[in-house]
C-alpha cells in the first residue's frame, strides 16, 4: 500500500515541477531519436545518457533514464515501420506487419497505433512494477548463492532458445560464449587475475559498454555500408486519415492488448531476456488466438498491436528484477542497474527496506516517461523521421564515431574502444552465422554472477551440491531449464514457428 | 558448411579457455572449491559440448544464401572490407592526430567513398557533426574527449 | 543567485591564502564500483571543497583488483597534484604485499575525512545475545560461516583480528562487496559478519540485523538504533580497530599542493555539511591529514600486512618493504 502512495504522490510531485519535466522532455526526445535510427539501441541510449547525467542528483538522473529507455524501445517501431528496418532489436517483430502496412499508404495510420499501444503496454508495465516488485522483494530475501547461479544460467538458456527459435542450439553456444568470455579479468572471490597474460588493463575484466555497443552497433553498420541495393523508405501518409477509429481498434484489440501485455512483462522479469524477445512471442500468441491468421505479415493491425505493446510492457517487467535482485531484465536495464549504482542506490533484496520508497517512484518516473512518449510521440515524431532521408553512408559513419566516442569517455581510455571493434568484429561474426547476440550479451552479463554463487554454493557446503535440488527455488528453476531444453527435442505438435 | 566453420572457430576458443583453466591453481585460501578455475572449465567444456553437437548433427539446408547473386556478393565484400579498414585506421589514429581534424577527415573520406556523390554537402556535413560531437562532450557535459 | 555569492565568497577567501591555483579540473580515481563506501565519501567531501578550490573535481570509476587497477593508474599519473586517488587506509596498504604494486603506503601522502568503525552482527534467529555467546559457539564450531564483502576487506580483516585475537577458527564467506554480505547474514546464508557500521545501519533499524557490539574501543550511538557497546566490555584488551576513508595524493607532488590542500580539506572536512552527511551514514566524521595521518596508516599497515602475510594470504613479506610487526 505504502508503493501505491508513493506511487501517485510522485507522478503528482513530478507533474508540478518544470525543471524535471524539461529534463524528463528533452530525454524522452532523445530516446525516440535513438530508437529511430537504426544501430543505435535503447541500451546504447541509456549507457550515453548515463555518462551525461553523472552529475545529476538521483531523483532526476534515474527517471531520465527511464525516458530514453521507453523513448528509444518506442522509437524504433517509427523505423520498423517506414523502412522495414528495426530501430532497435526490440522492434524486429514490428516491421512484419508495420511495413506492409505503411506500403499500402496506411503509414500514418500504422504509426499512430504503435504509439497508443506502445502507451499501453508501458502502462501494464508500470502497474506490474507497483504490483509485483514488492512481493518479489520479499522473496528475494529467500535467494541463497544456490539460486542466484541456477539463475544466472537459466536465463541465458531460456534467452538461447527464445531468441533463436529456429535453431536453439547456436542460441546456447552464443550464451554460454558469453558466460566464458565474462571469466577474463580478476576473479571476485581469491582475485586470481584470469586470461589477463599480464596486461593490467585486462584485470578489471571487459567492461559492459564495450561489449554492448560492439555487439550491437557495429554489425549493424557494417551490414548497412555493404548493403548495394537501397532500403526503401515508406512516407506515404496518403490514406492515413481513413475512417477507421483508433478507439474501435483498441477496443476490438483488448484481449490481445491484455495478452501481449502480460507476456511482455514476464518476459521481462527473465533475467537478460528483453523486449525483442517480448515481441516475438506475443506476436506468436497473437497469431495463433486470431481469427485472422493469414492477415499476419500482410498487415495485420493485430499482429502491430501484439509486437508494440509486449516491447513496452516488457521495459517495465525488466525492471522489476533490477530494483529487487539487482540482477538485469535485459540489456539496457543491465546499464539501468549500474547507473543506479553510480547515483548510490544500491537495488537489490536490500532496496525495498534501505529506501522504501523507490519502487513507488520508479514506477511513477514510468507513467510520465509513457505520457511524454505518447504526446511527443503524436506529435513531432514525424518531423524526426525525415532524418532516415539522410542516406545511410552518411549517417552510419556518424553513428560509428557516436559509439567510438561513447564508449571512449565512460573510463577515458582508448583500450576500451578497441574492445569495442574487436566485439564488433566477433558479433559479425556471429552475426553472418545465424548466431543471436541477445544470449551473447546476457551470458556476459550474468557471468560473474554464476561465477561467485557456483564457487560460493560449493564452498558453504563443502562440495555437497544437493541443496540445488532441495532448496525449492532452485528445484523449480532446475526443472524449468530442462523443460525448455527438452520442448526443443520433443516431436513438435505443431509446424515450425515465424 | 558455415555451420561447421563456425563451429570448428568456437571449439577452438573453447579450448583455449579450457586449457587456460585448467593451469589456474587448484586450490586457494578458501579450499579447492574456491578455485578461480571451476567455473570457466564448466562453462569452456559446455562451448566445446555444445558445437561438437553442431559439427556432427546432419546438416540443415542454407536457404538463403543462395538467393544473392555472387556479383552482388563480391561488390557487398568488397565495401564490407573497405569499412572495416577505415574504421580500424580510425582507431588506430584516434588520440595520435587531434579528435576535430581526424573525426572531419573521417567522416568527409568515408561518406564520400560509400556515398560518391554531393560532395560539398558531405564535408560540410561532417565538419558540422564532429564540432558538434565535440562540443556536446567537451564543453556541455565536461567528459574528456581523445 | 545565492549559489553564485557562495561561490564568489569562496574564490575570494581562497585567492586569498592559497598558493596554489589549479589551472585545470582535477581528476580523482575511485578505485571501487560507483555508489560503494569510497565513492561516497570522495563524491561528499569533493563536493565541499570545490568552491573552495575553484576548480571541477572528475570522479572517475576505475574498479578491479580490490583497488589495485585505479590506485597504479594515479600513481603512473604525472605527480603534478591534478591526480588524487580515494581509498579506505586499509585497502591500500595491502597491494605491496598482495604483490599488485611496488609502490607503498609511504609512497603517498593522506587527507582522512571519515572514520568507519565495524560492527558485529547476526542474523535474529540465531541464538546469539551477546558476543559472549558468539565466542562461544565459535569455539565449539570451528566451521561456523561468516560473511565479508571479499578477500582482506575491512570487514575480513576485522574477522582476521577477531579470530586471532581470541583464538578461534571459521569459515570465511567471500561476496562482491558489503550489499551482497549484507543480504547473505538476513537471508540466513551465513551466521553474521563484521562489516563496516554503515553497511549494516539500515538492516539493523528494520530489525532484519542483530548487533552484539562494536569493535572500536569506546561504545558508539547510532541513531535510529540505540547505544551499541564496545568489545572491550567483554575483551578488556582487545586491540582498537578503526579504519579511515580519505583523499589520498602521491607524496612528491610540489609541496605547495599539498599545502593548499591540507588548508582547504580542512575546511571541507570541518563543514557543517559534510559532518552532518557522515553522522546520517553512521560513520564518525573526522580530519586528519599530514603526519598524522601518515601516523595512523602506518600503524594500519603493519597490523594488515603481517596478518595477510601470517595466514598465507599475502605473497610478499612485509619485511620486504621494511614494515616492522606491531610493538617491535
Amino acid at each position: 500500500m505504502y508503493t501505491v502512495k508513493v506511487f501517485f504522490e510522485s507522478i503528482a510531485s513530478t507533474l508540478s515541477n518544470p525543471v524535471l519535466l524539461f529534463h524528463l522532455s528533452w530525454s524522452t526526445l532523445l530516446g525516440i531519436l535513438v530508437g529511430i535510427l537504426p544501430g543505435l539501441t535503447a541500451t546504447l541510449g541509456v549507457a550515453i545518457l548515463t555518462t551525461l547525467t553523472f552529475g545529476f542528483p538521483p531523483e532526476i538522473a534515474i527517471p531520465m533514464l527511464l525516458c530514453v529507455y521507453i523513448g528509444a524501445i518506442y522509437g524504433g517501431s517509427r523505423t520498423a515501420i517506414v523502412l522495414n528496418i528495426p530501430g532497435t532489436p526490440a522492434n524486429a517483430a514490428t516491421t512484419v506487419d508495420g511495413f506492409p502496412l505503411a506500403r499500402s499508404g496506411m503509414a500514418g495510420f500504422a504509426l499512430n497505433v504503435a504509439t497508443i499501444m506502445s502507451g499501453i503496454g508501458s502502462i501494464v508495465g508500470a502497474i506490474f512494477i507497483v504490483s509485483l516488485a514488492p512481493a518479489l522483494g520479499a522473496l528475494a530475501l529467500k535467494f541463497g548463492s544456490w539460486e542466484f547461479a541456477i539463475l544466472a544460467i537459466f536465463g541465458t538458456i531460456i534467452a538461447g532458445s527464445l531468441t533463436a527459435p529456429k535453431d536453439p542450439l547456436k542460441g546456447w553456444i552464443a550464451g554460454f560464449l558469453g558466460l566464458m568470455i565474462a571469466m577474463i579479468g580478476l576473479d571476485e572471490i581469491v582475485s586470481f587475475p584470469r586470461y589477463t597474460f599480464g596486461n593490467i588493463q585486462l584485470y578489471g575484466g571487459i567492461s559492459l559498454l564495450p561489449v554492448l555497443v560492439g555487439v550491437y552497433g557495429v554489425p549493424e553498420i557494417l551490414t548497412s555500408l555493404k548493403r548495394v541495393t537501397k532500403a526503401e523508405v515508406v512516407l506515404d501518409f496518403s490514406k492515413s486519415e481513413r475512417k477507421l477509429s483508433y478507439l474501435e481498434t483498441i477496443k476490438k484489440n483488448a484481449l490481445n492488448l491484455l495478452r501481449s501485455g502480460i507476456i511482455g512483462v514476464f518476459i521481462g522479469v527473465i533475467p537478460g531476456v528483453g523486449e525483442d524477445v517480448a515481441a516475438w512471442v506475443a506476436y506468436d500468441a497473437a497469431k495463433r488466438m486470431s481469427k485472422e491468421p493469414e492477415k499476419f505479415g500482410k498487415g495485420s493491425i493485430e499482429g502491430l498491436t501484439a509486437a508494440e505493446t509486449a516491447n513496452n510492457a516488457c521495459v517495465g517487467g525488466a525492471i522489476i528484477p533490477v530494483l529487487t535482485l539487482a540482477v538485469p531484465g535485459s540489456a539496457p536495464a543491465a546499464v539501468l542497474l549500474a547507473a543506479m549504482w553510480i547515483h548510490g542506490i544500491k537495488a537489490g533484496p536490500l532496496l525495498p527496506i534501505q529506501h522504501p520508497e523507490m519502487i513507488g517512484y520508479v514506477a511513477g518516473s514510468f507513467v510520465i516517461a509513457t505520457i511524454l512518449m505518447v504526446v511527443f510521440g503524436l506529435l513531432v515524431t514525424r518531423l524526426f523521421l525525415k532524418i532516415l532521408l539522410v542516406p545511410t553512408e552518411i549517417l552510419m559513419p556518424i553513428i560509428f564515431v557516436l559509439c567510438v566516442v561513447g564508449t571512449y569517455v565512460l573510463n577515458g581510455r582508448l583500450f576500451d574502444v578497441w574492445v569495442m571493434l574487436l566485439f564488433g568484429l566477433l558479433g559479425y561474426f556471429m552475426r553472418i552465422n545465424d548466431f543471436p547476440a541477445a544470449p551473447f550479451v546476457l551470458g556476459f552479463i550474468l557471468g560473474p554472477m554464476a561465477d561467485t554463487n557456483i564457487r560460493r554454493a560449493l564452498m558453504l557446503k563443502n562440495g555437497d551440491i544437493s541443496p540445488f535440488f532441495t532448496r525449492p527455488i532452485s528445484l523449480v528453476l532446475i526443472i524449468a531449464i530442462t523443460l525448455v531444453v527438452l520442448s526443443k527435442y520433443l516431436p513438435k505438435k505443431r509446424g515450425e514457428k515465424r | 558448411m558455415k555451420d561447421r566453420i563456425s563451429a570448428l572457430v568456437f571449439i577452438a576458443l573453447g579450448i583455449f579457455f579450457l586449457i587456460g583453466a585448467l593451469r589456474m591453481p587448484r586450490t586457494t585460501e578458501y579450499g579447492k572449491y574456491g578455485a578461480p578455475g571451476i567455473v570457466p572449465a564448466f562453462f569452456s567444456i559446455m562451448v566445446v559440448l555444445l558445437c561438437f553437437i553442431m559439427l556432427v548433427r546432419k546438416q540443415r539446408s542454407n536457404s538463403e544464401s543462395s538467393s544473392t547473386p555472387a556479383e552482388v556478393k563480391r561488390a557487398e565484400n568488397r565495401r564490407l572490407l573497405l569499412a572495416s579498414a577505415m574504421f580500424l585506421a580510425y582507431v588506430f589514429l584516434l588520440g595520435k592526430i587531434n579528435f576535430i581534424v581526424l573525426t572531419s577527415v573521417f567522416l568527409s573520406v568515408t561518406s564520400m567513398v560509400f556515398l560518391r556523390k554531393r560532395f560539398i554537402l558531405t564535408v560540410t556535413i561532417s565538419v558540422a557533426v564532429t564540432v558538434g560531437i565535440y562540443y556536446l562532450f567537451s564543453r556541455v557535459f565536461l567528459l574528456p574527449l581523445p | 543567485m545565492r549559489k553564485f555569492l557562495v561561490v564568489l565568497i569562496a574564490v575570494l577567501v581562497v585567492v586569498s591564502f592559497a598558493q596554489w591555483k589549479p589551472a585545470k579540473s582535477i581528476t580523482v580515481i575511485v578505485p571501487w564500483a560507483a555508489g560503494g563506501s569510497t565513492d561516497q565519501v570522495t563524491r561528499m567531501i569533493t563536493s565541499q571543497m570545490e568552491p573552495l578550490l575553484g576548480r571541477k573535481f572528475i570522479i572517475v570509476n576505475t574498479p578491479g583488483g580490490a583497488g589495485s587497477i585505479g590506485t597504479l593508474n594515479a600513481w603512473q599519473a604525472p605527480h603534478d597534484g591534478y591526480t588524487w586517488t580515494a581509498n579506505a587506509t586499509l585497502d591500500l596498504t595491502k597491494y605491496a604485499v598482495l604483490g599488485y604494486m611496488n609502490v607503498t603506503h609511504r609512497d603517498w601522502t593522506y587527507f582522512l575525512c571519515a572514520e568507519a568503525p565495524n560492527v558485529v552482527v547476526v542474523n535474529p534467529n540465531t541464538p546469539y545475545k551477546t558476543i559472549e555467546d558468539l565466542v562461544k559457539a565459535m569455539r565449539e564450531n570451528p566451521e561456523m560461516p561468516l560473511s565479508s564483502a571479499g578477500t582482506g576487506s575491512g570487514g575480513h580483516v576485522a574477522l582476521e583480528i577477531f579470530a586471532e585475537h581470541l583464538k578461534l577458527k571459521y569459515k570465511h564467506v567471500p561476496y562482491a562487496g558489503g550489499a551482497p554480505a549484507t543480504t547473505a547474514v538476513v537471508s540466513g546464508e551465513v551466521v553474521g559478519n563484521m562489516q563496516f557500521i554503515h553497511e549494516v545501519a539500515d538492516m539493523a533499524r528494520a530489525g532484519k540485523l542483530r548487533i552484539l557490539c562494536t569493535l572500536a574501543s569506546e561504545p558508539i550511538n547510532l541513531q535510529g538504533y540505540g547505544e551499541i557497546p564496545s568489545i572491550r566490555q567483554w575483551y578488556p584488551d582487545f586491540p582498537d580497530v578503526r579504519f579511515h576513508f580519505g583523499l589520498i595524493i602521491p607524496k612528491d607532488v610540489p609541496e605547495e599542493v599539498l599545502k593548499t590542500v591540507g588548508e582547504v580539506f580542512e575546511k571541507a572536512a570541518n563543514s557543517d555539511v559534510f559532518k552532518e552527511w557522515a553522522l546520517k551514514q553512521g560513520l564518525r566524521p573526522v580530519c586528519y591529514y599530514g603526519k598524522e595521518a601518515e601516523e595512523i596508516v602506518e600503524q594500519v599497515a603493519r597490523r594488515v600486512t603481517w596478518l595477510l602475510y601470517d595466514r598465507g594470504i599475502a605473497t610478499v613479506s612485509p619485511e620486504q618493504f621494511g614494515i616492522p610487526r606491531i610493538g617491535q
